[in-house]
């Protein structure tokens, strides 16, 4: 049962990976990266249950929060071109 | 026990995934990114939801259900801001919506703003004729092409 729930899961993540590699703009790839990372707290999840050790649910729950934090990193990253940017506000107070 | 568990939980766990392929051949066949973000949505939500809710009714009541709530909790609140985020920096970005306005619709509504103040003006008169132009601006938005020989038309009714 869970296999099945696996192989779907691997068929998604094969989906959103083709679109990261495809994507004509880099937004479409930080998209299917985070599609990706999504599917990626799923599997980790669902195998273990699979291999009856349930404590690999720690490991999704760092991972969804380390997808988070990445994609918000590397979109502020591709708008303002520098991670220690203070934003567009501050900016704009400086002159 | 062990059996009532299975079968409630497969739906859930089989929908789940249905609906995560469903998101990800979206995500493949979508035209603009726009769409896109929308096709990624579904996997966001119910696809972690539904598989989710299949995981818990397996585990019992036990720490590991606390755990799987956690994870999707938290992935309701940040994947929708992660969406807005890149949204917004796709717009600053530059990156329009690939299917354009249609261009008729857009015609057609400036011409029947047009149309309109011209009918108020020429309704001053009366209120007959107040009636009329109403019909006008009605028959006037209906159409997709005005006629030279309607706008006549309509001067000749207007009493000088």
């Amino acid at each position: 049962m869970f296999s099945v729930t696996m192989l779907g899961i691997l068929v998604t993540m094969a989906l959103a990976f083709a679109r990261a590699l495809m994507g004509p703009t880099v937004y479409d790839r930080i998209l299917a990266v985070n599609t990706f990372g999504t599917m990626t707290i799923l599997l980790v999840a669902v195998f273990g249950f699979l291999t009856d050790r349930p404590d690999f649910l720690d490991i999704a729950l760092l991972y969804a929060l380390i997808n988070f934090i990445g994609t918000i990193a590397v979109l502020k990253f591709f708008e303002y071109r520098d991670l220690g940017h203070p934003g567009q506000q501050n900016a704009d107070e400086e002159g | 026990m062990e059996l009532a568990a299975d079968i409630l939980s497969w739906p859930f766990l089989i929908s789940g995934v249905l609906f995560s392929i469903v998101g990800g051949i979206g995500l493949i066949r979508l035209p603009d990114l726009y769409s896109r973000m929308h096709a990624a949505g579904i996997v966001d939500t119910i696809g972690i939801a539904l598989i989710s809710i299949g995981l818990i009714i397996q585990a019992g009541a036990s720490i590991v259900t606390v755990k799987l709530i956690i994870i999707v909790v938290f992935v309701f609140i940040t994947s929708p801001t992660s969406t807005h985020a890149l949204a917004k920096a796709a717009l600053h970005g530059a990156v329009r919506p690939a299917v354009p306005r249609r261009r008729s619709e857009t015609e057609q509504a400036k011409r029947g703003e047009d149309e309109a103040k011209r009918n108020e003006d020429e309704a001053k008169p009366s209120e007959e004729k107040a009636e009329r132009s109403e019909d006008e601006t009605k028959r006037s938005e209906d159409e997709t092409k005005p006629s030279p020989d309607e706008a006549t038309e309509a001067k000749d009714k207007t009493p000088s």
